[in-house]
């Protein structure tokens, strides 16, 4: 155990010293994300503010939520989003089929090499920031049990996230293209920007049952707001940290089924 | 003229290889469109405080907006930094016909492609859906004269953003940055009319607000003076057109081939 920490210690310092290498474009990279998304948090705060509410969210309760969904992609992008997007990309390039030979398990490989990527600091902390910018609007209760909650909530939420994006790449394996799943989980996450109680009972259910995009952000807030107007009861998002345990380990085993079953692009 | 025409036309058939893309394209299109008007949907119905618009001129605000940044879209940053890394540049500077043409001609045509397929569809769809404001005769010829300004200063905006990569080398993260100050000073997101009055005046002294805003604003016949905002525009475009002047400059003098 005590080994394999120490190993992916040495990964991260090999990106570490990527990032420190280039210090200018990794800055200039950070101020831009910082910039991009939040403008973004400004606007939404400033146009539902202006109206008051929004479906009987409040403009802070809009931020939370938003929050939510950023800062668990931050999470899960942090492991996941380069392993994931462009695994089709080494398949067919042939340098997954060398990543094969090293003395580890693939799919951590995978995650060590490629991923733990430092960008996503720039997401975490603007998220980060916002977050507790509107816990303390909504006046949260910061007892070790609520705090517990929060944390959990923001595991479950990365989890699913990060499974979402695992999930996307497994086809990678048959389709040596796994571009329509990832345009498919970006075209989803459109709709997190906003309590999805907005969009009509269809889209819920199966924002909720098909493909689980609420538990990334609407019923964890939910929860934690008691806000009513869903679809499901308020007490719903409780179950996120599960849900997102059940879909990271379905990816995962589908991942390593379909590598059992992988017979190289021929590169 | 002829250049620019086969430019266009190349940048327009690229577009076509990949059907898939199309079909990627106009659901993600569609989807966009849809969480923004059901967004503005639900604040203008439930909200005790109306701010008195239909949801067509919300419509009107979303469709024109995402026209305008759709048809403007250039690559130039990436291109300018992939020419810079393999060496490429050098070629390019060669071909008789400036750097600029060459690049957003060619984008020109591209998004003219994703237009046509992708955005309007179903842009026209939701305007039958939900309503959709006209202006009059007189407006609608004003609002033409300054959404093509517009679309030029966008134009200008990204490419001296481009013209920058070959100061930085890097230049992946350029988009956040125009996007950001797209959003809250270009009012792409949210109209301006909502915003507090300190940062509303910031952006009057930004080009990024006369890109899509001011066009919006005479399409809904809510301008006070479309006229000063035409004059500003020209002004805007000629400050830009001398920054981009002057930038290139510095860039020719600087130029640096890593490879090829």
């Amino acid at each position: 155990m005590r080994k394999r920490l120490r190993l992916i210690a040495e990964f991260f310092k090999i990106q570490l010293k990527g990032a420190i290498q280039y210090p200018l474009p990794y800055w200039l990279g950070f101020t831009g994300q910082i910039i991009s998304y939040g403008s973004t948090f400004a606007v939404i705060y400033i146009a539902v503010s202006s109206f008051g509410e929004l479906a009987g969210w409040k403009a802070e309760e809009v931020l939370l939520l938003y929050a939510f969904e950023l800062i668990s992609y931050a999470i899960s992008a942090f492991f996941f989003f380069h392993p994931s997007t462009r695994l089709a990309a080494r398949i067919r390039s042939g340098d997954f089929d060398a990543s094969l030979t090293k003395p580890m398990n693939p799919f951590a490989f995978q995650v060590c090499n490629y991923g733990m990527a430092l960008g996503y600091l720039s997401h975490f902390s603007l998220a980060l920031g916002v977050m507790i910018f509107a816990l303390i609007r909504i006046r949260f209760n910061p007892t070790p049990l609520n705090l517990m909650i929060l944390v959990l909530f923001i595991l479950g939420s990365s989890a699913v996230q990060g499974g979402l994006l695992v999930l996307c790449s497994v086809f990678s394996f048959k389709l040596l293209n796994s571009n329509p799943f990832i345009n498919l989980f970006w075209m989803f996450k459109g709709f997190l920007k906003y309590p999805i109680s907005i969009y009509g009972g269809v889209l819920q259910v199966i924002l909720t049952v098909v493909i689980p995009f609420g538990f990334i952000n609407f019923y964890p807030a939910q929860y934690l707001l008691s806000r009513e107007g869903g679809f499901f009861s308020v007490r719903f998002g409780i179950i996120t940290p599960l849900v997102g345990a059940a879909i990271l380990a379905l990816a995962y085993f589908l991942w390593m089924g379909q590598l059992k079953r992988y017979n190289s692009s021929g590169s | 003229m002829k250049t620019a025409l086969e430019y266009i036309k190349i940048g327009f058939k690229e577009e076509l290889i990949y059907r898939s893309s199309i079909i990627w394209g106009l659901l993600t299109s569609v989807l966009a469109m849809f969480v923004q008007i059901k967004f503005w949907q639900v604040l203008i119905s439930a909200s005790a405080i109306s701010d008195g618009r239909s949801i067509g001129q919300y419509v009107v605000f979303i469709v024109i907006n995402s026209v305008v940044s759709m048809l403007t879209g250039t690559r130039a940053a990436y291109m300018i930094e992939q020419y810079i890394n393999d060496g490429t540049i050098s070629c390019a500077l060669t071909i008789p016909a400036t750097l600029k043409k060459q690049i957003l001609f060619h984008d020109f045509g591209g998004n003219l492609n994703v237009l046509l397929f992708t955005v309007l569809p179903p842009a026209i769809i939701m305007a039958l859906i939900y309503g959709f404001s006209l202006p009059d005769l007189k407006n609608g010829l004003l609002f033409v004269v300054s959404v093509t300004l517009g679309a030029l200063i966008s134009f200008e905006v990204k490419y001296i953003i481009g013209l920058t990569a070959f100061f930085l080398i890097t230049i992946w993260f350029s988009d956040f940055f125009l996007q950001g100050f797209m959003t809250l000073f270009g009012a792409s997101a949210i109209p301006l009319w909502f915003y507090p009055d300190w940062l509303a005046k910031v952006s009057l002294f930004l080009p990024f607000r006369y890109i899509s805003y001011e066009p919006i604003l005479i399409f809904l016949g809510e301008s006070e003076s479309p006229l000063t905002a035409i004059i500003l525009q020209l002004a805007w475009l000629a400050v830009l057109f001398l920054i981009e002047k002057l930038v290139w400059r510095r860039a020719e003098r600087k130029l640096i081939v890593q490879g090829g």
